[in-house]
Order: C-alpha cells, then structure tokens, then sequence
C-alpha cells in the first residue's frame, strides 16, 4: 500500500525533474563580436583591436593569501588603478585560505556562469577549467603589439617558469601566467647534521638515509625526516631518481616506473626502521613547528615556507640551519611549485583589461616587493639582485638569505608534476592509496600499490580530457 | 462543561466556511511550504536530474541510470557504506548505554543536578567547527594532550586519528597475537572519531533519558515490588520497556545522524588515514569537489538517502512489536 | 544542520523519589558523576589553557609552561593577536573578527527569527485547522529531514547565483527561515493543548490568529525556546553552506572564519586557533547558561507518548 503510492509520487517527481531540467541555463554559444573579434580573441590583431576607452572595466582578483598578503596585493593594483591609461580598476579578494578552497569557488561560481575575472590557478585546476571552457589561452595577448610584451620582456622572465604554463593537454595553449613560483626544497638541522658526524648535506639518497636513521630517536620523540601528507614530496622523490609524474605528452601517467618503486620503496624501509614520523593531516604545518623544536632532522617543503621555518626556529630551539638542493641519484632535480594565474572568459574587452594586470603584477618593481614580502621567487631574472640584497641586508634572514640566493642556481633541475586537468584526485590517490598504505604497512607490495593507483590516475587522466569542438 | 451547546465562531457551516478555513489553513502552511519546496524539494529533482546526466555546465549527455549501476559497481562505494555502517553500529549501543547510565544516576535526586546536567549538555552547544578542531589537537600522536598522559604514565601512546589498523588487531598484538585480516575490527581512527562523537552526544541522550525516566509512573515499581521485585530486576523488567519510545527514538536519531556526519569528520580526518574513515558523506564529498563528479555524487547523494530511509523503516517495524507504550 | 528529528518527550512530571541510598552507594554515584563531568569539561579547559600559551610554548610542546612548572606569564593577548591576525574590514571600517562576529549574529537572529515565526503558522495549521491532506503534508516535510546534505547542495548553490543572490545575507539566511524539527516539536505541544481550550475560546468569539496569539503562544514559550535555542546554535555552528555562498571575507561568519584560520595559518599558531575557537564558543555557552531553565521546560513539557 505504501510502496503503491511511494511508486507513483516518485514518477511524479521523475516527470517534473525532467520539465524542470530543462530550465537550467545553458552555456551561451560564442559568436565573433564587432570588428571580427573572436571571444576568446584568437590571434594578437584581434587583442590589437580591442578598445578599451572609456570601458573603465572593473577586475577582481581571486587569491588565497593571508590578510597582509592581500594588503600588499590591493596596494600594488591600487598603484595600477592610478597609472593605467585605460581607467581600469582592479581589486583583489580572498577566495579561500587554500588553493584547494579557491578551486572549489571557482568550479561553483563557473557552474553558474559567474566566474572571477582573473584567479589563481594550478596548472592541472587550470586545464579542468579550460576543459569548461571557462578560460582563455593568453598567448594572442601575450604577443600582441599593442598590449604584449616585447621580445625583451619575455626573455626577462626566467623561462621554465614561462615552459610550465604551455599545457600539453591543450596544445600549449597558455592557461595562465605566473606571478609567482617556489621550489620544493630539503630543510636541514645543521648544528645536528654536524653532530651526527657530516659535514654538508647529503648528496644521494643512500647517504641521506643513513643520516635519517642515525639521527633518529624514538624513544625521545626525535625523527630524521618529517613525512607528510604530500603527494609532492613523493613527487620529488621520483623526479630526483629520474623520473616523471605524467609521461612529457601528457598521455599517461608513469609514476609506477623503478624511480617511483625505489622512492616508495624508501619511504617504506624508513617508517619500518622508524627513522620517519608521520605529520598527521590534522596537524598542519606540524612539520615546521616540530623542526623549530628541533625534532626532526630533515624536511622537504616550498620555499615560500622560508620566513615561517625561521619564526619558528627562534621561538624554538635556535640552532643553526638551512635549506638545500634535495639529495639525487645520477642527476640533481627541483620540484617547480606555485600557481599562475589565469583569466577567465568573458567579453574581450574584460579579458584584456584582466591580462592588463596580470602583466602589471609580474613587472620589475612588483615582482621584487612580492617575493621580499612573502619569500616566493620573482619572476624575472632582472629583480633576481634586488631580492637577494634584501634579504642579506635584512638582519632577521641572516646567512639564510644565501641559500635564497643559491635557488636561482637550481632552477636548471626544475620539473613540474602534472599540468592536466583531473590531477587533484590523483593526488590524493597517491597520498591516500599509495604513501599511507606504505608507512603504515612494513610489508605491503609496493609495485603492485603503484600500478594500481597509475591504473586508477589514467582512468581519471581519460575522463578529464579535452572534449572534441572546444 | 456549559449547560448549554452554544455555536461555535468558526468554522462556519456550508461549504463557503469550509472552503475559508481549507484556504486559511494552506495560507499559514504557505510561507514553511514554499521555502520547503523551493530550498528542498526542487534541489532534489534538480539533483536526481544531474544524477541522471554526465554533467558538465549542464546535461552534457542523458546517461539514465549509468550513475547508479556505477555505484553498484564501486568497491569504494561499499567500503563507504561499510565505514558508515560500523560507525553507526558503534554509535547507538555505547551512546545509548552511556546516556542511560549517566541518566539513572542522575535520577537518583542527586545534590547539584541541574548542574551535571548543564555540564553534560556543553559538548552538544559547542560548535562542531570548534570541538573537532580542538580535539584533532588532543588526538595528536606525539604532542597531543591524551599521549602525553599516558606517555608519562609509561603507558603505550597509539596514533589513535592516524591508526588505520584494526582496534582489535591492535590489541590482540599488545598480547601478541596475530590476528587474521577479516577479524581486525574497525579502524583505531574511526574509533577516535566515534569517541568524539560520544563526547557531544551523550549530554543530549541523557537529557531525553532523563525525561523518559520521568514518565515512568511509580505505581508500576510499586506494584512490582510488591511482587518481590528489586534492583535490577526491576529495571530490567519496569524501567527498560518502559523507556523503549525513547530508546527507540534516540537509536533512529542517531543511526540518521551517523549516516549523515561529515563536519568533524572532515576536520578531523578528512577521511584518512587512507580511507578508514570515509564515511559515505566523505566519499560523496570528494567525487563532488576533487573529481568534479557531479552526476555521480548526486547519484551517491540518492543511494545514500535511500539507505537511510530504508534503515529507519527497517528499524520501526522491527522496533514496532519491541516497544512499549502504556 | 538539522541534528534532530523530533522530541517523544513527555509531560513534565516531578523527579521520583526512590529509596534513599547508603551513603557509600551515594559517594560512588558522586564520583562517577564527577569522572563524567570532569570528561565533558576537558577538551574546553584544554582549549582554553592553550589559548594562552606563547608560540614557543606551542613549538615546544610545552604542557604546562605556567605557574608551578615554569615562568611563562598568561599570554592573554593571544585574543588580540587573533583578532589582528584575522585582519581588517574595509567595508564596515573595524577588525575582520568583529564583522564575523556581527555575520554571526545577523544571520542566526534572522534564521531563529524566521524558523520560529514559519514554524507556529505551519505547526498550527497542522494542528487546529481542519485540512483536507494534511497528514500527508506533515509526512512530507518530515521526509526532508532525512536528505543528505551533499545531495541539495549544488543545485541550492546554483540557485543562490541565479537568484542573485550571492555573496548577500540573503543567500546566507532565506534558505534556513523554515525549521521541520520546529514544526514538528510545535506541532506536538499544540496537539497536547485540550480541544476544549480551543472549543470555549470559539465560543467566546475568538478567530484562529487570537486563539493562537494569545492563547497558545504563552502556553508555548517554552518550546519556542528550544526550537530558538537550537537553531541559534545550528547556524552559528554552519560553515560548509557559508564557505561556499560566500565571497568577500566581510561576509563570513566566525564558523567559516575559523576552518579558513585553521586550513590557513592556525595550524602553525595553535595558540591563535584555540584563541579564536575560544571566543568563537563562549558566546554559544552563555546564551546557553541564560536559557538553559526555559530550555530545559520545553524540552521536558513539549512531549507526545509515542
């Protein structure tokens, strides 16, 4: 009797859900606007012939820094605001405290057709929004002459970090553009290293083992290396023996290759020997605190974690410390980190506006101000000196500010994990599925793990690819 | 009453008063009607028709039930259930119990009641948001305030939110046994979870306990003393069925609840470590915003609340012949 | 955000009185009692004790850095700090924490405001009118509170930008005007007033609106508390729907600022994170302590048997 009239409310409800369906909107379909300008504009003639006079477009700016950080962002549009001839008024806003809460807002506000006009992205978060086809490929605007940059410009910015915004899963289309970059790097206890018996950092991975091991102390809660949560560090691991994420054409992914083997492999031997501790999810950022206390010997983080790691240094154990090139077995490699930003599609004269001032932010004087502010990389090797100089004069960065200085050296080794859209969830497969299951289980087949995610990562790697017709 | 039967004001008589007070009705249940229709219910079709699609800005392609049998198919999908099972099965037998206990004792007009009471019911005011972060902090392995107690009493510290292992696996090693594969128990991370659960609970089972010992009336313990019944004897036979509406309530608003968590969960765990504790609404959670699934989580989303319907259907006939009311 | 379902309560009665126990049995109740109490209590004083801690205090791990064991002073102006570290509004002109703060207010004042008001309509409709249906009304919006969150939340999403909606107090506050578990509790308060009540205040002349204003409304009060009290503290407790309908940090309220604090950087200074987790719960916990008697009455007197 119930089940009677259960059955025919539901079919009730099937019929309405189909009416209704049909008044969700629907994506509008792009015709070329006046003056034969595309949207997006596809060649930089179109970008030349946008007119932006008395337009006065405003531009949001979605971000995930802190509040001080959005001072100093809003400060620098501010300057922007004033000095552009267009009258264009740009304003930051903070998204989220994450790039992972930023990436959220993003996919809801582009559901319902509301996006920001310009926002960080990873490269991969970019590729899933391009597979929308909510962005835009910069490259017209990027080349043209009225509102490009010059041959001279482009050679200023340093060039793996132009390389690793061209997608490969859009035929190096340009999905964003980088303001700001960091490396994964190994920190290091010093004083201790010194104490164990080594007289500079660990070269390869043997030595580096053998020095984690020695330092660790379980019993007084002393560890050689903090693991975390971080499927980039598992990523380092492999491109320093050699290999890659995702294969160079971006058609599979190949992490189960021997230099991923052999860096599980590690990570398995070290929670066995318990010479690694595990920094739980919960405790963010643990890993820095703990290596302020001076329990833990070694860990690889960004960069841009540079003026955290010395707070915590002094209000912890002070000791002597420093940051280095992560051990490597025949050649040194770099984990390349840290957003672009993109620009999502609207009309062409909004989406000028928006490349307007991602340009503005990637000049001399504000890539300086950035990176001094936040310990991230300038994007131009011409603010390379002033950066360094205004770290070493400052008192606080002390002989830290040479090593700062010693990772413009390392760029040469840089690689990026994976560019393509889809790549989030594999990162947590890896982290979830792989580097959990292996520091909790001394014994579990490691190959076998690695095929299985690669196997799961593909499938994902093939439900995000481009559609045909975008 | 009066002496006299006098006319009713309303509702009017024929049909035109009828009609008046039907309209009346409808026009007071209009305002929670349409906010229910149009906040729940039409988000519900509009989800069953995104589950129906591969969505992507819209109906990229009607895919019927491939969604669904996908579902079926996912061995993640059971594990989920599996996870939100146990929690659930966990939930309703320690909470229950502990609410009654705590219930009893406080039955028994102890001196500063009402501030007992007040105390046990904090965990339940504080916000979620708040608890689970503080408690994530209490959970800590090597700095967190449970381990560095037992630490200092010499006492074995697990990782307790970052312990996959089974609970029984782990004990069973302590006494060094090995236990086999299917006999490990639910995860010592979905145990911590449950454990906070009980913490924000137990105030507000013993709170509803407490109005359910309140109802019992005395003539009934009187006349079983009478018939020589004491102590527990009479609790098992007086107090027990007669607190079964609301023991019953309780175990449905907590099987609803466990099948539902998902704030503390999230900051707690965010269903690690691997997935020992992702409940359903962690896994529906991450095909949505990690692998921008929409059809299929919102095809998750129906499984999900079809289960829980099911479950509480479930538990009114089996409870129906079981409870007792006067 | 609706953590109940309904309430079987019953009529208030008197506490019974069992045979006085020995004094040994009483001691033991007391101090399990105790053990209970002191458990509930422990996560909030370890909140609090760290909120006062140094940050080298909270690298080092340091339990107990005061008075007797160490020399640290109360470091009280961790709430400063927090309330600084969160940032500035520019829009109302005053610190981030404290428009969080008024988010807070504003938007749990306005869903109590509403769920109460929407709630005695329908409740009463449902109880005094004669309705063809109404059964199967009541079932219905019963059925709701068994939908999974998940379920609703991107259409619901979705609807707040094409209602314009977004990024406003409205999208923050319209959807959570209706409460089912308020209707519900009403509805069984009203059932439990006697017809006859009713049938004399007909006589008398009285129309529905009066009977219900000035009859059953006082009669009432306590489980209007309750279904006030409890949806307070569900939208203050809110953060995934307000994370996500929201843009602008001014329009957070203190439950989203916190997880941003926490994912942010309140895993470092653990010591601001249970600074701001402090302030965020005490607010909550007076509100209790203030209506705890009358919350207490409607949650006891507001019952059905079955």
């Amino acid at each position: 009797m119930f089940a009677g009239r259960l059955r025919r409310v539901l079919t009730l409800l099937l019929g309405l859900a189909a009416i209704l369906g049909a008044c969700v909107p629907q994506a509008a379909p792009t015709q070329p606007g006046p003056g034969g300008i595309t949207n997006p504009p596809t060649t930089p003639e179109m970008v030349d012939a946008i007119d932006l006079t008395g337009k006065n477009i405003e531009v949001v700016y979605w971000h995930n820094r802190p509040q001080r950080d959005q001072e100093l962002i809003q400060s620098m549009l501010d300057e922007f605001n004033r000095t552009n001839p267009y009258g264009i008024r740009a304003r930051a806003e903070i998204a989220g405290a994450s790039y992972n809460d930023v990436y959220n807002k993003i996919n809801a506000a582009i559901q319902a057709g509301q996006p920001p006009d310009i926002a960080v992205a990873y490269q991969n978060q970019a590729a899933f929004y391009r597979n929308q086809g909510a962005i835009i490929d910069l490259t017209p605007f990027i080349k043209s002459k009225k509102y490009g940059l010059t041959e001279e410009d482009l050679k200023d910015y340093f060039p793996i970090f132009l390389e690793s915004d061209a997608n490969p899963q859009f035929k190096g289309e340009r999905l964003g553009f980088p303001t700001q970059r960091s490396v994964e790097v190994m920190y290091y206890n010093a004083d201790w290293l010194r104490q164990l018996g080594y007289t500079e950092p660990p070269r390869d991975w043997k030595t580096w083992e053998e020095a984690a091991c020695k330092a660790s102390d379980p019993a007084n809660r002393k560890y050689g290396w903090a693991f975390r949560h971080d499927a980039s560090n598992f990523a380092s691991m492999v491109f320093s023996r050699g290999g890659r994420i995702l294969s160079p054409d971006g058609s599979a992914y190949v992490f189960n290759s021997p230099a991923g083997v052999e860096s599980l492999a590690m990570i398995q031997r070290m929670f066995k020997n318990k010479c690694a501790v595990e920094i739980p999810v919960g405790e963010r950022f643990g890993e820095q605190n703990r290596f302020g206390n001076g329990e833990v010997l070694f860990v690889f983080a960004s960069s841009s974690g540079l003026p955290f790691y010395r707070e915590a240094v002094e209000k912890g154990a002070k000791f002597n410390w420093d940051i280095s090139l992560p051990p490597y077995t025949e050649r040194p490699a770099i984990n390349l980190y840290g957003a672009s930003v993109s620009v999502f599609k609207t009309t062409p004269e909004r989406e000028l506006a928006a490349w307007l001032v991602i340009k503005f932010l990637g000049e001399r004087p504000q890539t300086v101000k950035w990176a001094v502010n936040t310990g991230y990389l300038p994007v131009r090797q011409s603010a390379k000196a002033d950066v360094i100089s205004a770290f070493e004069r400052d008192p606080q960065w002390g002989p830290v500010a040479r090593s700062y200085a010693r990772i413009f050296d390392w760029l040469q080794y840089a690689m990026v994990e994976s560019p393509v859209a889809g790549y989030d969830p594999v990162r947590t497969i890896i982290d979830q599925e792989v580097m959990s299951r292996v520091i909790n289980d001394p014994n579990v087949d490691v190959k076998k793990l690695l095929d299985d995610a690669v196997a799961k990562a593909n499938e994902i790697l093939r439900e995000n690819a481009p559609r045909s017709g975008r | 009453m009066l002496g006299r039967k006098k006319e009713l004001a309303y509702p009017k008589k024929g049909v035109p008063g009828r009609l008046r007070e039907v309209l009346f009705g409808y026009a007071l249940l209009a305002p929670a009607l349409i906010l229910l229709a149009v906040f729940e219910f039409f988000p519900i079709l509009y989800g069953l028709y995104i589950s129906l699609c591969s969505w992507r800005l819209g109906c990229a392609e009607f895919i019927g039930a491939e969604n669904y049998i996908r579902a079926f198919r996912d061995p993640q999908v059971w594990h989920a259930l599996l996870v939100t099972a146990t929690y659930s099965l966990m939930s309703v037998p320690v909470q229950l119990g502990l609410g009654l206990f705590f219930a009893y004792l406080l039955f028994q007009k102890v001196k500063g009641q009402e501030l007992f009471r007040l105390i046990f019911f904090l965990p339940y005011v504080t916000s979620t948001v708040a608890s689970a972060a503080v408690w994530t902090y209490i959970y800590n392995p090597d700095r967190g305030l449970i381990n560095t107690v037992l630490g200092a009493l010499g006492l074995p510290q697990p990782r307790w939110l970052a312990e996959p292992t089974g609970v029984f696996a782990l004990v069973a090693r302590g006494l060094g046994v090995e236990l086999p594969a299917w006999a490990h128990g639910p995860s010592l991370a979905l145990v911590a979870v449950f454990i906070y659960t009980t913490w924000v609970f137990v105030g507000y089972d013993i709170t509803i306990f407490l109005a359910g010992l309140g109802n019992i009336p005395t003539e009934l313990y009187d006349a079983a003393r009478v018939d020589g019944a004491k102590g527990w004897a009479l609790f098992r036979h007086v107090t027990i069925p007669l607190l079964s509406p609301t023991t019953f309530f309780l175990s449905v608003i907590t099987v609803i609840g466990t099948f539902k968590a998902f704030n503390h969960i999230y900051i707690m765990t965010m269903g690690g470590p691997g997935t020992a504790t992702t409940t359903a609404s962690i896994y529906i959670f991450r095909q949505l915003y990690e692998y921008n699934r929409y059809g299929y989580s919102a095809a998750l989303s129906f499984i999900l609340f079809s289960a829980i319907l099911v479950l509480t259907i479930v538990q009114n006939r089996v409870a129906g012949r079981r409870v007792v009311y006067e | 955000m609706n953590r109940l379902l309904d309430l079987p309560v019953v009529r208030p009665v008197g506490l019974r009185t069992f045979r006085p126990r020995p004094p040994a049995g009483r001691l033991i109740i007391y101090l399990v009692l105790m053990a209970g109490a002191s458990l509930s209590v422990l996560p909030f004083a370890y909140m609090v004790a760290s909120s006062l801690k140094s940050y080298g205090s909270v690298i080092t791990n340091n339990l107990w850095p005061w008075w007797p064991l160490g020399d640290e002073p109360l470091q009280w102006q961790n709430y400063i700090e927090a309330v600084r570290h969160t940032g500035w509004d520019p829009h109302w002109g005053t610190w981030l924490m404290v428009r969080y703060f008024a988010n807070s207010l504003i938007v749990s004042g306005v869903i109590v405001g509403g769920a109460v008001l929407t709630s005695l309509l329908a409740a009463y409709a449902l109880s005094h009118v004669e309705l063809p249906g109404r059964n199967l009304v009541f079932l219905g919006i019963l059925a709701t509170l068994m939908i999974p969150g998940e379920l609703v939340l991107v259409p619901k999403v979705v609807m707040m930008f094409n209602f314009g909606w977004y990024n406003t107090y409205l999208a923050l506050t319209v959807p959570f005007t209706v409460s089912v578990f308020g209707i519900f509790l009403l509805r069984q308060h009203f059932l439990q007033v006697p017809r006859e009540l009713h049938d004399a205040a007909r006589i008398d002349g009285a129309n529905h609106l009066q009977y219900l204003l000035w009859v059953l409304l006082p009669l009432s009060r306590p489980a209007l508390v309750v279904i006030a009290v409890l949806n307070f503290i569900w939208a203050w407790d809110a953060f995934q729907w307000p994370l996500l309908v929201t843009r602008d940090p001014s329009m957070r309220v203190l439950a989203v600022g916190l997880q941003q604090f926490m994912v942010g950087e309140g895993g470092v200074n653990t010591h601001l994170l249970m600074s701001f987790a402090t302030m965020m719960v005490v607010p909550i916990i007076g509100l209790y302590f203030v209506a705890q008697r009358a919350f207490t009455e409607g949650f006891l007197s507001s019952g059905i048997k079955r």
